[in-house]
């Protein structure tokens, strides 16, 4: 509840620096707009041209689309504005004052700056989503429906563990925004359906680098592509294990970090 | 024109680019990763097809290496989002106590810091066309200057482009939304994922006025021999009429914008 009330905060203060630079702001909203589109005309373009791609048909990629831009969506708003900047705050040594602050670094490294713009991802993710039910171009029952909200939620705690993992790097490496791209790069071969690729990325993507269970999972779990057990867990279990390595990792580099401010 | 400045940035640039090896073993790495993906989704799409779209199965793995290698070469995100946030944050002033001017420190940027990149493009494109047979005509002796042509005037466009964006955060005082929005059009509305002959014929039409196609769609088409001679004058004569309107945009922009310019700080 503490968490909340600052989370809150954060959000407050983060809603009045942006609205500090009005045209950027109303800016950054179009350009979300704009970002889906661009992403909705990159499928419309291959389908022109091809009627089924890669065991996807087009009303199945846009539910797809719709699922990556819930994730995306929330990974935006609410991280990774934080995630870009960690790495100049170990750099300069202003780390030290997330330090001094009464609430844990993690959170406040985290979850500090909260990007509103992206919230526009959110909106456009139940559009596309809900067009693409009301239409009937996928069926999809009330239950898997509802699995399907929690899968992309683990899929988005599950992203998150890794960005903060990834973010953690700062501590032992000077420079990071290159391995934030790196990163970034990575969490971009999950906005595909993993059976494009060949067999050792689908590999990779199942089985070290889990970015096939932010979206693609979960899209096909509901599309009843995907079934079993196993499937239906996976998502949840790749979450304990991203956390519990989050945290190890944090606290190592907590360890590490020698302030640079006297 | 401070010849000798300009040099030096370069070299400079060059230097500490070569100085952070980390970074750069990442930027290839990722790029890699970049090229896994988008040859994924072509390859998906070629599965038993001669001709997509006016683009033949052969030239494929070609157009998405050469694609990826346009943009990587071209896009200076990184530096005009940094000077925009220097506008905004006062420390701006800096570059106007140095012996040569903004515009020109920039380009000189730009060329050091996209050196070691194209130096790495070249070796690749060397080895893609003689060890794989690529059907690129690039490394013909009528294809190399016409892609080299086409590669100069589309880098230069993009970046005065970059530059009247940094310049109009003199007036906007945030313009970080406006560089988004060309990272976001680079990608797709260029021609460097998709070939422009794919998209929606509305959206062909709205791309031809402006200067996209010149980014990505010249000079990749150019290298893979895939543009008629008519077809690649005509785009030549385009990108030096937007390359000289941005120029001359740039150029008001800067120095009207300098004049309202307040830094702050000793």
């Amino acid at each position: 509840m503490k968490y909340l009330k600052f989370w809150f905060s954060f959000l407050r203060n983060s809603l009045i620096r942006q609205l500090e630079y009005k045209a950027n702001f109303i800016g950054r909203l179009i350009i979300e707009v704009f970002w889906v589109g661009t992403q909705i005309i990159f499928f419309k373009a291959i389908f022109l041209q091809i009627d089924s791609f890669a065991g996807w048909k087009e009303g199945e990629i846009y539910l797809f689309v719709g699922c990556l831009y819930v994730v995306d969506g929330l990974h935006v708003t609410l991280m990774s504005d934080n995630q870009n900047k960690f790495g100049g705050l170990i750099r300069m040594g202003m780390f030290d004052f997330y330090l001094l602050r009464p609430i844990s670094s993690f959170f406040i490294s985290s979850f500090r700056f909260v990007n509103l713009p992206g919230i526009v991802n959110l909106s456009a993710a139940a559009i596309i989503i809900g067009y693409t039910l009301n239409q009937g171009l996928v069926e999809i029952s009330l239950p898997s429906l509802i699995l399907l909200f929690f899968h992309l939620m683990a899929g988005l705690g599950l992203l998150m563990c890794l960005a903060v993992t990834a973010m953690a790097m700062a501590f032992w490496a000077t420079q990071v925004e290159n391995l934030n791209w790196l990163f970034y790069e990575l969490y971009r071969l999950g906005w595909r359906p993993e059976n494009l690729y060949p067999t050792w990325m689908k590999r990779f993507l199942l089985g070290i680098f889990p970015a096939a269970f932010f979206i693609s999972v979960p899209a096909q779990i509901a599309l009843g592509k995907l079934s079993g057990p196993f499937w239906i867990a996976a998502p949840f279990l790749w979450f304990v294990v991203a956390a519990t390595l989050a945290s190890i990792v944090w606290k190592k580099g907590l360890k590490r970090y020698e302030g640079a401010l006297s | 024109m401070n010849l000798r400045s300009f040099k030096k940035v370069i070299r400079n640039t060059i230097m500490v680019d070569i100085e952070y090896r980390f970074n750069y073993y990442m930027l290839i790495l990722s790029t890699i990763l970049t090229l896994i993906m988008e040859w994924a989704v072509f390859e998906h799409v070629f599965e038993g097809r001669q001709n997509v779209g006016g683009l033949p199965a052969s030239h494929a793995f070609a157009f998405v290496l050469f694609g990826m290698i346009i943009r990587t070469v071209q896009v200076l995100w990184g530096k005009a989002s940094q000077m925009i946030d220097e506008v905004r944050e006062g420390t701006f002033r800096r570059y106007l106590l140095q012996p040569i001017s903004h515009p020109l420190y920039f380009i000189a940027q730009a060329i050091g810091a996209k050196t070691n990149t194209f130096l790495a493009a070249i070796v690749i494109c060397l080895v893609y066309k003689f060890a794989f047979d690529s059907p690129a005509t690039f490394l013909s002796i009528d294809g190399l200057g016409p892609t080299f042509i086409s590669f100069t005037l589309s880098c230069l466009l993009l970046w005065m482009i970059y530059l009247c964006m940094v310049y109009a955060s003199f007036y906007l005082e945030e313009s970080q939304f406006l560089l988004l929005t060309l990272n976001i059009s680079i990608g797709v509305f260029s021609g460097t994922v998709l070939p422009l002959s794919w998209l929606p014929d509305w959206l062909k039409i709205f791309l031809s006025y402006t200067p996209l196609p010149l980014l990505g769609d010249w000079p990749l088409r150019t290298a893979l021999g895939l543009m008629p001679s008519a077809e690649f004058f005509h785009s030549l004569q385009l990108a030096t009429l937007w390359t000289a309107i941005l120029a001359g945009l740039m150029a008001i922009l800067y120095r009207r914008g300098l004049k309202r310019y307040e830094a702050f700080g000793g």
